[in-house]
Order: C-alpha cells, then sequence, then structure tokens
C-alpha cells in the first residue's frame, strides 16, 4: 500500500530516532529493518533517510562515527545523543496520544 | 567503484560541492549503501547486482536536493567556520605574532641595548611625545593615552638636556619665589654652560717647557674671531652664573661652570692630551685672560661648601608626579632618565679635577706662587664639595677618581718642588679620603658581602653589578622578586619566540598548502580544510596546547622547578627546560592533529601514506628528548653551582657543566635544522606527482588553524599572565631594581649615605689639622 508522502513524512524522524535508541545503526540497515517491521508497508528510498539523518545530526540530535566492520568496509553508524534520546522520548509520546485520539475519533462509537 | 556508480553518486551530491569534505563522506557513506544494495542482490541471485542497486536508488537529481535541503543549515554553519578560521583565526594570529612575539622579542633589544635603549626612551628627544612606539604587549597593563601624556608632560618639565636648557629656565622662573627655588635653578644652570664656550679665539701663545711658560715661536693658524652670536651667547652664560650666584650662594656649582668655560679655552692640562704618553707632554696657556678668569673662579669655587646640580630632588619631584612604573621599561625609562643627566655632570667634574694640576703647574711657571700654594695645599676641598653634594654611588666614584688624580699629581708637583714632607702629607690626605671607597672594594673582594648567596640565591642583573651596591647580607627571601622577576621575563621572551616559530609554521604551510593546490588543480582536485569535531579541537588544544603549558607553569612554580636558584648559576636548566617546552609546543599538538586529520581522511576514503615516525620528526624528538634529560639530570644533582659540583664531582665540576650546555647545543641544533629541513621537504613534496597528494595538501591546509590558535593562545593568555607577574616581581622588588628616586638599586642610598658620611668625617679632620 502506497503512503501519502506527508503522512509518512511526520513519521521517518520519530522512526529513526525509536531504532537509534535501541540500538546504534548505519543507514542501510536503518532502511532494511523498517521494511523488514512493516513487513513492506514502508518501503523507504535513499532520499527519504539521508536528507533526515543528516538533518538530525546537523541538530545535534543524532552522531555519527565511520567503524571498520568485519569485512573491511567501513560503515558509517549513527547513534543517539542525550538530546536526542529526550527527543525521542517525546516524539513517542507525542505519536501514541497522536495514534490515541485518531483511534478514538474513526474507530470508537459515537456517544 | 565503476564509472555509472561513480557518476550517480556524484549526480546525487551535487548539491553538496560547496562543501568539497561533506560531499566527500556523502558520497562515501551512498556508496556504502550502494554496495551493500548489491550484495543483498547478488545474494538473491541477480545477474548484474550493480545494475539493480542504481536501479533501486531512485532519482539523484531529487536525492540531490533533499541532501542539499538536509545539510543546508550544517553547510552554513561549516562554511562559517572555514571563514571565522581563514578570515579572522589566521590574520588575528599573524598580528599576535608580529605585535607580541615580535613585539616580544624587541623589547629584549631594548632592554639589554643601551643605545636601543635610549633610542626608545628618546631621553634627548623632548619634542617627541612619551609613546611606547615598538610594539608591545596588551595595553591593558600600560598606562592609558591620557597617562601616558601626563608621563611625558612630568618629564619633560625635568628632563634635562644642553638643547633644552631654555625650557628648564622657564621651570625656575614658575618657582622663583619657592622656598626651593635654588634647587630649580641648579638644576638648570648646569646644562647652560655647555653650549657655551667663551668665544674668544683659540690662540696657542704659550706652553710650559719644563718649569718654565716658553711663547710658541710659531705662530699657529689664523684664529677665527667670535661671531656677534657666540659673544652674545657667553654674555649670556656669564649673566645666568652670576644670577645663580645671587640665588644659591653655598653653592660652587656657578663657579666650577665658570672655571670650567674659562679654562677649556684659557689652558690645556698634559692629563688632557690623548697622546700615548700623557705624562710626558707639555701643558698648554693658551690665552692668559682667560686662564687668569678661570683661576679666579676655581678660588671662589673652592671657598663653598658644596657643589651640587640638585639632580636627584628633581627626579625625585618628577617621580612623585609620573604614575608608580609598573613594567621594566618604566623602570628603565626612569633610571636612565636620571643616569643620562648624572654623567654629563661627572664628566665635568672629571675634566676640571685633570685641570687643576695643569694650572698648578702653568701657575709656578709664571711665578705665582700665592696662587699656587693656595691649590697644592687647599685641593681636598673639590672632593669634599662633590661629597657632599652627592647622592649616587657613581658620585662617590667620580669623588674617587678626582681625589686619586689630584692626590698623585699635587703630591708630584710638591716632590717636583722638593717638598718631600708635603708631597708624603698630600699622598696621605689622599688614602684617607679614599679609605672608605677602598674599603667598600675590599669588602666585596673578600667576601664579606654575600657572595655566594648571590650566586645561588641572586637575580642574574645583581651578579653582574652588584660590586659597589650592597654591603649586607641580603636573605633568600629579599632576594626572590629580583630572581622571579627575572625568570618571568625570560618566559615571556620564551613564548615571544615560541609564537613567532609557531606563526613561521603556519605561513609555510600555508605556502606549502597554496602549492598543492596549484599541484592538484589539474586533477580536479582541491586540498580540503578538515576542522575537526568541537570535542577533538578541544582536546587537541587542551591536551597539545594547554596541559603542556599547565605542568611547566606548576613545575616551575613548585620548589622541583629549582627557582630557588638564580639564573647566574641556573641558566642551563633554565635553557633546557624553554627548549622542553619549545619542542612540545611545536611538536605535540601538530601530533594530535596530524592523527586526527589522517583519522578523518581514512574516514573520507582519501589515500594515506603509511604511519609512523620519519626520521625528521625523529630527530626534533630526539632534541626535546635530550634538552628534558638535561632538565632531569639538574633535577638530580640538584643546582649546578660551581661549589656543589666541585664538592660532588671535584676536578671534573667544569667539565660537566661543558658537557651539559654541550648537549643542550645539539639538542637546539638537531631541533632546528630537523625543523628546517621539514619544511623543506614538505614543500619539494607538492612537485611530486602522488597518491597521497590530497592527504599532504588537507593535511598542509589543516595545520594551518592549529598553529593560529596556539599562537593567540599564547599571545592572549600566557603573555598576559606573565606581564601580570612581571609586574608584581617588580613591586614586590625592594633589593635590587633601580629605585625611582635615587636612580640605583634601593640598597645604594644606605650604603652611599654612609659612606659620604665617612668621606666628610675624614675630610673635617683634614681641615682641623690643617
Amino acid at each position: 500500500m502506497q503512503f501519502n508522502p506527508d503522512l509518512m513524512r511526520g513519521s521517518v524522524e520519530t522512526i529513526i530516532l525509536h531504532l537509534l535508541n535501541e540500538r546504534k545503526m548505519y543507514g542501510y540497515e536503518i532502511i532494511k529493518a523498517v521494511n523488514e517491521r512493516t513487513e513492506g508497508a514502508f518501503a523507504w528510498k535513499e532520499g527519504s533517510l539521508y536528507p533526515c539523518l543528516h538533518r538530525l545530526e546537523g541538530d545535534g540530535v543524532i552522531a555519527s562515527e565511520w567503524v571498520e566492520g568485519d569485512t573491511g568496509k567501513q560503515r558509517k553508524y549513527y547513534h543517539l545523543t542525550k538530546r536526542g534520546a529526550a527527543l525521542c522520548h517525546d516524539k513517542v509520546a507525542e505519536w501514541e496520544a497522536f495514534t490515541k485520539a485518531m483511534h478514538a475519533v474513526l474507530f470508537q462509537p459515537a456517544g | 567503484m565503476d564509472k555509472q556508480t561513480e557518476q550517480l553518486i556524484d549526480d546525487a551530491t551535487a548539491g553538496l560541492r560547496h562543501d568539497p569534505e561533506l560531499r566527500l563522506d556523502v558520497q562515501k557513506e551512498l556508496l556504502s549503501h550502494l554496495e551493500q544494495t548489491a550484495e543483498d542482490c547478488r545474494a538473491e541471485g541477480c545477474e548484474d547486482a550493480e545494475a539493480q542497486a542504481r536501479k533501486t536508488f531512485g532519482s539523484p537529481l531529487e536525492l540531490a536536493a533533499e541532501l542539499l535541503n538536509g545539510n543546508r543549515r550544517r553547510m552554513r554553519l561549516r562554511a562559517l567556520a572555514r571563514l571565522f578560521v581563514q578570515a579572522l583565526l589566521v590574520p588575528l594570529a599573524v598580528l599576535a605574532a608580529l605585535y607580541l612575539g615580535y613585539g616580544g622579542l624587541v623589547r629584549l633589544a631594548v632592554l639589554v641595548n643601551p643605545q636601543l635603549k635610549y633610542h626608545y626612551i628618546s631621553i634627548n628627544d623632548n619634542t617627541a611625545p612619551l609613546k611606547i612606539s615598538l610594539p608591545s604587549p596588551p595595553r591593558s597593563l600600560f598606562p592609558s593615552q591620557g597617562e601616558i601624556d601626563a608621563q611625558f608632560e612630568a618629564l619633560s618639565k625635568f628632563q634635562g638636556h644642553p638643547s633644552d636648557y631654555p625650557k628648564l629656565r622657564r621651570l625656575w622662573e614658575q618657582h622663583k619665589n619657592d622656598p626651593d627655588a635654588h634647587e630649580y635653578y641648579g638644576y638648570y644652570a648646569q646644562f647652560v654652560s655647555s653650549v657655551s664656550h667663551h668665544p674668544r679665539h683659540r690662540l696657542l701663545q704659550y706652553k710650559l717647557s719644563g718649569t718654565r711658560v716658553v711663547p710658541i715661536p710659531t705662530p699657529p693658524a689664523t684664529p677665527t674671531p667670535a661671531s656677534p652670536k657666540e659673544a652674545r651667547d657667553f654674555a649670556q652664560f656669564e649673566a645666568e652664573m652670576s644670577l645663580g650666584e645671587r640665588v644659591d650662594p653655598d653653592n660652587a656649582l656657578y663657579h666650577f661652570k665658570l672655571a670650567n668655560a674659562y679654562l677649556h679655552d684659557g689652558m690645556l692640562a698634559r692629563s688632557e692630551s690623548t697622546e700615548p704618553n700623557p705624562e710626558q707632554q707639555p701643558d698648554y696657556l693658551y690665552d692668559s685672560l682667560l686662564f687668569d678668569r678661570g683661576m679666579a673662579e676655581v678660588r671662589a669655587m673652592l671657598q663653598k661648601p658644596v657643589l651640587t646640580t640638585y639632580m636627584m630632588n628633581m627626579v625625585r619631584r618628577r617621580d612623585a608626579i609620573l604614575p608608580p612604573a609598573r613594567l621594566s621599561e618604566g623602570y628603565l625609562l626612569h633610571s636612565s632618565n636620571a643616569m643620562s643627566e648624572l654623567f654629563y655632570i661627572l664628566a665635568l667634574e672629571n675634566a676640571l679635577a685633570r685641570k687643576i694640576p695643569g694650572c698648578i703647574r702653568l701657575l709656578i711657571a709664571q711665578g705665582r706662587m700665592d696662587e699656587a700654594n693656595y691649590l697644592l695645599e687647599n685641593w681636598w676641598l673639590y672632593p669634599s664639595q662633590l661629597t657632599r653634594g652627592s647622592h649616587t654611588m657613581y658620585d662617590l666614584l667620580v669623588v674617587d677618581t678626582v681625589t686619586r688624580r689630584l692626590g698623585t699629581e699635587i703630591a708630584d708637583i710638591d716632590q717636583s718642588l722638593g717638598r718631600t714632607a708635603q708631597a708624603e702629607r698630600v699622598r696621605r690626605d689622599a688614602t684617607r679620603l679614599n679609605a672608605v671607597i677602598e674599603a667598600q672594594k675590599l669588602k666585596l673582594k673578600s667576601g664579606v658581602v654575600s657572595k655566594d648567596d648571590l650566586h645561588r640565591h641572586g637575580a642574574f642583573l645583581a651578579n653582574i653589578s652588584s660590586g659597589y651596591m650592597i654591603d649586607r647580607y641580603l636573605s633568600v627571601t629579599e632576594m626572590r622578586p629580583a630572581r622571579l622577576y627575572e625568570y618571568t621575563m625570560l618566559e615571556q621572551f620564551g613564548t615571544s619566540l615560541a609564537m613567532l616559530l609557531l606563526a613561521t609554521l603556519m605561513l609555510t604551510a600555508a605556502v606549502t598548502s597554496f602549492a598543492w593546490l596549484r599541484a592538484l588543480r589539474e586533477r580536479g582536485a582541491v586540498p580540503l580544510l578538515l576542522l575537526p569535531s568541537w570535542r577533538a579541537s578541544a582536546r587537541i588544544v587542551l591536551l597539545g596546547l594547554v596541559l603542556p603549558l599547565a605542568v611547566y607553569a606548576l613545575y616551575s612554580r613548585l620548589p622541583i622547578g629549582g627557582r630557588e636558584y638564580g639564573l647566574y648559576t641556573n641558566w642551563p636548566r633554565f635553557l633546557a627546560e624553554m627548549v622542553v617546552m619549545l619542542g612540545i609546543l611545536l611538536y605535540l599538538p601538530e601530533r594530535l592533529m596530524r592523527t586526527a586529520i589522517r583519522r578523518r581522511c581514512r574516514e573520507l576514503g582519501i589515500p594515506l601514506p603509511k604511519p609512523g615516525l620519519p626520521l625528521i620528526t625523529l630527530g626534533l624528538l630526539s632534541g626535546i628528548v635530550g634538552a628534558a634529560v638535561i632538565v632531569g639530570m639538574n633535577i638530580m644533582l640538584g643546582i649546578s653551582t660551581g661549589s656543589e659540583l666541585d664538592r660532588m664531582f671535584g676536578r671534573f665540576a667544569g667539565s660537566l657543566i661543558g658537557f651539559l650546555v654541550l648537549l643542550l647545543a645539539i639538542a637546539i641544533a638537531v631541533m632546528v635544522v630537523m625543523l628546517v629541513v621539514r619544511t623543506v621537504v614538505h614543500y619539494l613534496r607538492t612537485r611530486e606527482t602522488s597518491d597521497f597528494a590530497l592527504y599532504r595538501g588537507t593535511l598542509a591546509r589543516s595545520l594551518i588553524p592549529l598553529y593560529a590558535a596556539a599562537v593567540i593562545l599564547l599571545g592572549g593568555l600566557v603573555q598576559p599572565l606573565l606581564l601580570q607577574q612581571e609586574a608584581r616581581w617588580l613591586r614586590q622588588d625592594h633589593s635590587l631594581y633601580p629605585t625611582l628616586q635615587y636612580a640605583e638599586y634601593p640598597l645604594a642610598p644606605g650604603t652611599v649615605e654612609k659612606m659620604k658620611q665617612q668621606v666628610l668625617q675624614a675630610a673635617e679632620q683634614l681641615e682641623q689639622e690643617k
């Protein structure tokens, strides 16, 4: 199912923060994790992910480091900063409240 | 990476082209992403995994726009940082290096070079305002412009110079009705005569041949008559001296000046001759009229109790107006001003002492025995007058010279007249008058003054010039401020040297970077300006600069630093410490920065040469280690005074010090040579084509801000701290630095006063005996 880009745009940050809160990841890993967990519902492109990652890094919410892997190849891993951890918590809480409100409007009987 | 993938990534990062480092970083990230995608494709059995990966990549143009949006703010901040470095930090560092670094070294030259010092202080130029005309440390530690103007005003009021006497006369006129008006007049009068010689022409008429005055058969060249102006000037001079006699009747100064003026053109004593054996030269009588006038003035002069110019009184008045000196230049200014005025009058006093015996011989030759006998019996009144007018050790030394000269020559005259007993008495009287100063000299030679302690714990300056200034023991506590002052001054100059060396390295890095830019442009590459993150930059500055400086500050102020001992004995160790510090400041921050740059270049995929310490760096390190070994040896040995080393190493002590100094010299030479060679090698590499060209160019360019930061840190933090310490030690020193009131060391006035009273006692005894 293709989602409205406006709908997606607001959730990319929250998803990235939540994933990085679990552990540090590199870009491709994030795309794969999102794809797997949503069973293909969210099929992110590079154009969605990397600009957002860079913006978050510029804002000091996440930080990056190049790490040499087992294969000798270097990968750029991202992790949350302290500020990012606090933001993640707020964003998730915000999303919870939002979905609860949406659910109340859409699926609960009137009256 | 195949060409299509390369093109795809280039297109996708086109929006980041204004930030080459960021672009490289993002390109590598995207490449890693594509490679991972291709791997997964391959694992699923795709035939052309790379093409598949490119297909799933999406539109590079859309990605370029998104990446630009996502990185816009970051790029702006990074651009600002680069602009700050290039437009502000580097120029500021150049200015700091020139103003503070070069200025510090010039300051050293000013302080040690009397000619430069006098030029700087403009003693003889009252028309120039008293400005700090050379590069100097921050203004906040110097007087404000208003204070400088006030200083000049006060200095010029009392600053004497032969060409400036009209100004001094006006000063007297302002104080004409004061109780101390005679002091202003006397101070003025000492300068008047220097430009006024008698306008009568010098005509060599007679000379003393044996004991007879004979006319010179061959007349000299045609004499030049006085010009009307010369005649007017001299008439004014005579009038001023007459006025002085009325204003200041007890002072022999005015008769002294007139005597000098008349006798200068009236006669020439043989001791004034510039021939190799002056005692074999004749005395010359040039002008009988002037000679007679001179003799009359000498007699009148000897009737007065004192001969003084009130110079120190003027110095005290001036220094009461001026703000207290806060730095070395202030002290030098005040004391050298006073000394420059003092030496002028001392020269005149000596000149008259040369003339008097010649006058006596000429009087005898003319048969004027009464006048000659008067001088033969009352010659000692002259040094007595000088003694009463003495305030400084230099005055007493002139008394010593005058007494010695007059005593010797007058005794010789008595001897030539057959008056052996009289001659003996003259010699004895001269010895009695000089006994005090001779005793002072003997005291110093015999070590009654704490010479050994002075060597070990005293200031360097005290050791080379304390000969006549100290006649009591100084405690180590008393010597401390002067001693620490010298260390602080030298640390300042070491800091200035470090700033200049770092600035030189910065400029050579800039030149090398520019050369790499030209070399790489053909390949379409540009050396990057890599700025580490704030955290990484702070770590480099703290570990590479602040920490070594803090360790040195702690080391030097604790007992292990050996600052209890003065530079006179401690200089090899101190020099070694400076070499170690210089070496660390030049090497360590660069090494840390180089490591950070290598790491970043590796992240960006820039080819790197193998790591390791090249020979050049090894040479640099060996110099640092060598100097550190010397410092360590000094710490272990205690202090390298001659007596202690003699005790420990016997006759090998001198050799040990020599060996240490030789090691140090080698360490310094190795470091300097390695630095130069390294710089040249780095530059010459730009002419080679190399896989590592981008790395080397990036390294050169990225080191520039590090050197700039180091220069600014030293100039902005270290130098002001050292200046404050200099001011503090100067203010606390009450033993060995020129006092503003006596133009001599603070210990001198007490000694001078004591010696003066002893000389006057001897003179009073002579008078009673006569």
